[in-house]
């Protein structure tokens, strides 16, 4: 009996971990190759990624099937960074491009599309004379390791009615006004302590610190006016006379100090996530919002959700720093959404097809319809496709005539340099807007020329592109 | 067949343990000799990760460490002072005085502002849930062991934080108790008419301090009441005949009976504290160094794209936390 028992506990076992084995293996049924986003939560990129998944299923669909993985930011990059490790990373994955992709393409993980994006197709919407201005972030060696989506700008959005209410003058992008930094103080001292038509309070600014790139903003930006474009730059990559100790980046780490110290921005900003700085926007709770053109379509929608509410969106240029050496119609932005292959998959004919349906005219449509930032391919910002100004919202159509204006677009620091650089930064940027218990700019500063001097002696920097 | 039998069916667990947990800790000892960024080729650099650790004021800081060794070495002379005095071990006293002057150097030295690394941090936590958590739950123990009613739900109640996901207690500590806006601190702080606390930004590490002691003092009372449960309920009553007071009954018969207890739960203080990580990186983000613990600050360097680097921070924890238990593991047989 004992022995029957026990051969039939054995055969359990053995049937339940074949039944796992096999289930683990993908339980039969077609292969799957697998498409990671980091757009978990949108309600505006999800429908468009979703419509894009079904419609490659049904096209090409009969022997591979498209798995699509949605992942909020930080969990993406983390993820993506543990499987690149591991050397099972997703077949297709998103990318900002710059230095972190960067890092990816020197370890091999990243397919080269170079011969991709010579197709016809490609080279309709991405026209060649222009691509050194396109896709210099996702260029190494001639080669291109990337497919462009969007471009994201990053401008102060403002609420038209409350500028209104409280008598602060707009200054009109379209005519190149923009605010000194006292003027822009100044705004800051109007709005604070006032109160909006429902009673609730209204912040002069709002900032998702606990995103600290938001943060991050302020700095580049102030660093841009100060030093003018090139600064960072040379600074990162150890150019003679160029370091980040100097009085530049001390004196962009003071503006934004002094920001705090002005209140300017929601209590327990430092700890904020996104939705809690949209959340305040979106309900005329703040006059100003420094973020990016993503944040348009998102707002647009939640005001759908509202009964077609209307919004007073608006959008001015970050203020100049008299004496500063920066252009004043100088951006902050970056060519991104970038697609990337992983050199690894098993998929590639599959993962260029995915690619391919992007560039249909029937995605564009549905990119510009369900989410609607400003599209890369626009011949406006040196594409090949002809976007009618219809299909933008208003203030995305005002910020692509801006942007052909600007004299330069800094990419994000977070995404241009290489990871470690980019950590740090985001680390610092805590550090340096903590209202209490932080850093001193000159501590920032110091911070960020050690970490670049150890990247400089592991020849991650510099950094070059194209 | 039948001696084989017993072998096979605990081979898949054995397995199992085998490539998740041993082969993973052996992998970062080998990992450590190596410079890695976790997507290209690993290059061997032998001893590298560790001498630069030596140096890496972020993980220790040799101020805090010289200031707990003359603390130590003062301990030490005071503590042969007293066993002369009072004709006691002057070894058992020797080592205790110096420990307790080591210890009290990094304490006190943190408290008035010595720079601290995430090593000293990582100590503090730990010796402040030692002389925190412990005394409470044993308190708590010793009420609930008075056969009161309800005694078994609150030790239930108590138990709760213990058995909830890390994660999501992490999460309901940063958003519903210390939110500057709504949380329920805050509230309690307007209402006394004070100005609201950013108690994550301004004040991170007593928030994780109350946190976890929170969580935790719940396990140790559910411990202790059974240590105590161990004693023979005829010497309290004995105590009580005797006339001895509180007090008195717990110095000299629950302590005594239930030290070798004690001393366990000293050591899961201190070891729990090197594995803790996933409640301090969600409720602070671990994003200021002045937060970090050790596993925190190996997680930051691997971030960075130096996991070789973190693989010798935690291999020298390891050391570290294996010295400490072994310590207290001798100290188990001393008489206290």
């Amino acid at each position: 009996m004992e022995k029957r028992v026990m051969l039939a506990a054995a055969v359990v076992a053995i049937a339940c971990i074949g039944a796992a084995a096999f289930v683990f293996m993908g339980g039969g049924g077609k292969p799957k190759f697998y498409w990671w986003t980091p757009h978990a939560g949108s309600p505006t990129h999800i429908p468009w990624h979703t419509e894009v998944e079904q419609m490659y299923n049904q096209r090409y669909g009969e022997n591979v099937e498209l798995v699509k993985v949605d992942y909020s930011t930080e969990d993406f990059k983390n993820a993506l960074e543990t499987t690149m490790a591991g050397d099972y990373p997703p077949d297709v994955w998103h990318s900002w491009g710059g230095g972190v992709l960067k890092d990816y393409v020197d370890a091999g993980k990243v397919q080269d599309i170079t011969d991709l994006l010579n197709e016809d197709w490609a080279v309709r919407l991405l026209p060649p004379e222009n691509r050194s201005k396109l896709l210099w972030n996702s260029t190494w060696n001639g080669r291109h390791y990337g497919f462009p989506y969007t471009i994201g700008v990053i401008q102060i959005y403002i609420n038209r009615s409350i500028f209104d209410a409280f008598g602060v003058e707009i200054p009109d992008v379209e005519k190149g006004e923009v605010w000194t930094w006292d003027e822009f103080m100044q705004a800051i001292r109007t709005f604070k302590g006032k109160k909006n038509s429902a009673g609730k309070d209204i912040y002069p600014i709002v900032v998702a610190g606990g995103e600290e790139w938001q943060l991050s903003f302020y700095y580049m930006y102030l660093v841009d006016r100060i030093g003018g474009s090139d600064y960072f730059r040379k600074a990162l990559n150890g150019e003679a006379g160029y370091s980040f100790t100097d009085n530049v980046f001390v004196r962009a780490g003071e503006l934004c100090q002094e920001l705090v110290q002005a209140e300017a921005f929601q209590p327990g900003f430092i700890n904020a996530g996104y939705d809690i700085a949209d959340f305040y926007f979106f309900e005329n709770q703040a006059a100003m919002y420094l973020q990016g053109s993503w944040m348009v379509s998102t707002l647009r929608y939640r005001m759908q959700q509202l009964g077609g509410r209307e919004f007073p969106l608006d959008v001015i240029y970050f203020p100049v720093i008299q004496g500063g050496a920066g252009d004043p119609s100088d951006l902050l932005g970056a060519v991104q959404d970038y697609l990337c292959i992983s050199s690894k998959s098993q998929h590639k004919e599959e993962a260029y097809n995915l690619i391919r349906l992007h560039g249909t005219d029937e995605v564009i449509n549905s990119f510009l319809q369900k989410v609607g930032d400003i599209l890369v391919f626009d011949s406006r910002v040196g594409g090949g496709l002809d976007v009618p100004a219809s299909k933008y919202d208003p203030v995305i159509l005002k910020q692509i005539g801006v942007l052909q204006r600007a004299a330069n677009l800094q990419m994000p620091w977070d995404q241009y340099t290489p990871r470690a650089f980019a950590l740090k930064h985001l680390e610092l940027m805590n550090r340096l807007f903590r209202p209490a218990g932080g850093m001193t700019p000159s501590e920032v500063a110091l911070e960020h020329q050690r970490m670049a001097e150890r990247l400089r002696s592991e020849g991650k920097l510099p950094i070059t592109f194209g | 067949m039948k001696k084989i039998l017993p072998y096979l069916f605990v081979l898949p667990a054995l397995a199992f343990f085998m490539i998740f947990f041993i082969y993973p800790n052996i992998d970062v000892f080998r990992i450590s000799l190596y410079s890695w960024d976790g997507i290209g080729p690993e290059t061997f650099v032998g001893t590298a990760n560790f001498e630069r650790l030596i140096g890496d004021s972020g993980f220790w800081s040799w101020q805090l460490w010289s200031l707990s060794a003359i603390c130590g070495l003062a301990g030490l002379a005071l503590g042969i002072l007293f066993a002369r005095l009072t004709k006691r071990g002057m070894l058992r006293w020797g080592v205790l005085g110096f420990f307790a002057g080591l210890l009290g150097g990094i304490f006190g030295g943190g408290l008035v502002g010595v720079p601290a690394g995430a090593l000293e941090r990582t100590l503090v936590i730990g010796i402040q849930s030692i002389f925190v958590q412990i005394p409470i739950a044993l308190v708590i123990a010793l009420i609930l062991h008075g056969r009161i009613r309800g005694a078994r739900t609150f030790a239930i109640i108590a138990f709760l934080p213990v058995m909830i996901s890390l994660v999501a207690l992490a999460l309901v500590w940063r958003y519903m108790i210390y939110d500057m806006n709504v949380g329920a601190l805050n509230v309690i702080v307007r209402l006394f008419g004070g100005q609201p606390i950013n108690w994550l930004a301004d004040m991170p590490l007593l928030s994780v301090v109350l946190t976890t002691n929170w969580i935790y003092i719940g396990l140790y009372v559910v411990i202790f009441m059974a240590a105590l449960k161990s004693i023979p309920s005829a010497i309290f009553d004995s105590a009580k005949v005797d006339g001895l007071s509180g007090f008195q009954t717990l110095r000299r018969i629950v302590i005594p009976h239930i030290n070798k207890v004690i001393l366990l739960t000293c050591i899961m203080c201190i070891s729990g504290t090197f594995k803790a990580f996933d409640l301090l990186w969600v409720m602070t983000g671990a994003e200021a160094s002045e937060v970090h613990i050790t596993s925190t600050y190996l997680v930051k360097e691997m971030m960075y794209g130096y996991w070789g680097y973190a693989c010798a921070i935690a291999v020298v924890c390891f050391f570290i936390s294996l010295a400490i238990v072994a310590i207290q593991l001798r100290a188990m047989k001393i008489k206290v």
